[in-house]
């Protein structure tokens, strides 16, 4: 009898905590509406299927997976952990100069802080720190999932921009299939 | 093509370049002659795929041609023979160069890496010395043939220009950059003789920075990118630009996902030199948004104060 009644207050319990999660996610998409500059108009979800973006299209399957592989941040906040303003002070102060410490930063924030305004805008700094750390394919897969949290938010369009729109490396490039400049490669030439 | 009219005699400007071509004088003084009452009409192709299909787009469309034919040097095939038939055909050229950050080789994700030490890139004998000289002679190789052929380009070599934004170049020091700019300039003209270059500076969406501003000494034009929704013809972003460059400086708007309208810009409003409508923004839905539409697109270039490639005088 008292396995039942603690098997029921775990069901309701984890219930609960799925639906309080659920409704999280879909604030968070509401507050990425309202853009943490003012300057963005409410959009659509962006086009990812668009023809113009193949790498999109490409990576839009891998995205899930490189997401999860991703370390969890602690679920455990000590009691003076800085508040979300403070955190947001020494992103910006960092401006992605130190990507280890920004990535950090941004995602342990995210996770205590996920239904914020600001969250779009940490999202921006995590994929900024994971280009600058070189992982690649990582912030492709981070820049992706923020069309779909964050649509007609400028950081996501900022992120979209720079990341989305141009193939990170291509055939057609001067350098494709090396990694310096002065390492013998596939000749570079003009017309 | 119109009527001649791009000779630089009795012009009262020059490019920067004590040497620079006949032709890089007479489009200059062109662009100084219409800047403040007409806007040229300008579109970036799609270098890594299909280039001809952005200009194709306003063919069919509209039934004439961009003033304006946006390249990158980041794809070298066919950037220059591209840039030389459009000039044969009435047009102008305006390239950039998505270059990777010394001593990584030029692809897209490269150009937003990071020099370890910026103040190397202009120090003989370090790497990314050496790297960044490997980049601008590949440059200069593709410049001289236009020089050859005598086209001129408006170069943007450095573009969307931020503090600490995404591009290599954007990631040092107010001094630094303008240390990177002037070397990049002198190496160019003096060392590789280019001297068909309009040497253009473009800042970013933050706005244009006095302290990454190398001075008219340095500069031909001075411009700004912005990917704004709603608020063409973006009359802040002008003149926050105008605020650093100054009164006289023409100011291209080299980078926009929307075409300011030219009946909003004109007489004082927002007078931009040119646009540059981004490649593919001018008729796919990027980032969810429409930027242009076909009637948009047909009033641009139905006003008055737009020039179109067949509205160009003779610049040769």
């Amino acid at each position: 009898m008292r396995r039942q009644i603690l098997g029921t207050v775990a069901f309701l319990a984890l219930t609960a905590t799925l639906l309080l999660e659920l409704r999280g996610r879909a604030d968070v998409r509401k507050s990425a509406r309202v853009d943490p500059k003012g300057a963005a108009p409410i959009d659509p979800v962006p086009a990812l299927a668009s023809p113009t973006t193949p790498v999109a299209l490409r990576l839009l399957n891998e995205a899930p997976k490189l997401i999860e592989a991703r370390p969890a941040a602690s679920p455990l906040v000590a009691p003076s952990a800085p508040s979300e303003s403070n955190l947001m002070a020494e992103l910006r102060d960092l401006r992605a100069t130190e990507p280890t410490r920004t990535l950090e930063l941004a995602r342990a924030a995210n996770q205590r802080f996920s239904r914020s305004p600001d969250a779009p805008e940490r999202s921006w700094y995590i994929v900024r720190a994971l280009l600058d750390l070189d992982r690649r394919d990582e912030a492709r897969a981070e820049a992706l999932q923020m069309q779909r949290d964050y649509p007609g938010s400028t950081w996501s369009e900022d992120i979209y921009r720079h990341v989305l729109v141009n193939p990170g490396t291509h055939p057609a490039e001067r350098g494709y299939g090396t990694t310096y400049e002065l390492e013998r490669g596939p000749a570079a030439t003009g017309n | 093509m119109g009527s001649s009219g791009g000779s630089s005699s009795g012009c009262n400007t020059a490019p920067i370049d004590p040497s620079a071509t006949q032709q890089a004088k007479n489009l200059l003084c062109y662009l100084y002659s219409v800047y403040g009452s007409k806007v040229l009409s300008g579109q970036q192709e799609t270098s890594w795929s299909n280039p001809q299909a952005d200009i194709d787009y306003y063919v069919s469309t509209v039934g004439k041609h961009p003033a304006i034919l946006g390249g990158d040097y980041l794809y070298p095939n066919g950037t220059t023979s591209r840039a030389q038939a459009y000039w044969a055909a009435g047009g102008i050229s305006m390239m950039r160069y998505h270059m990777g950050a010394p001593p990584l080789s030029d692809t897209y994700d490269n150009s937003k890496g990071t020099v370890a030490n910026f103040d190397e890139l202009t120090k003989p004998g370090t790497a990314v010395n050496s790297s960044l000289n490997s980049k601008l002679d590949y440059l200069a190789v593709e410049l001289e043939k236009l020089q050859d052929a005598n086209v001129p380009v408006i170069l943007v070599i450095y573009h969307e220009v931020d503090k600490y934004a995404w591009f290599w170049w954007s990631k040092g020091t107010g001094p630094q950059f303008i240390t990177l700019w002037k070397y990049t300039v002198d190496y160019m003209i003096k060392t590789k003789g280019i001297h068909n270059v309009l040497w253009t500076l473009g800042f970013g969406h933050d706005g244009a920075l006095s302290d990454y501003n190398p001075g008219k000494s340095y500069l031909d034009l001075g411009g700004i990118d912005q990917y704004d929704k709603g608020s063409q013809p973006f009359v802040n972003l002008y003149t926050g630009t105008k605020s650093v460059f100054g009164s006289t400086l023409p100011i291209p708007l080299h980078e926009t996902g929307t075409i300011p309208q030219p009946k909003d810009m004109f007489p004082d409003k927002a007078p931009w030199l040119l646009w540059n409508v981004w490649a593919t923004y001018q008729n796919t839905d990027a980032e969810g948004y429409t930027w242009n539409t076909p009637d948009t697109i047909k009033t641009a270039y139905a006003d008055s104060h737009t020039v179109t490639r067949e509205a160009l005088p003779n610049l040769k």
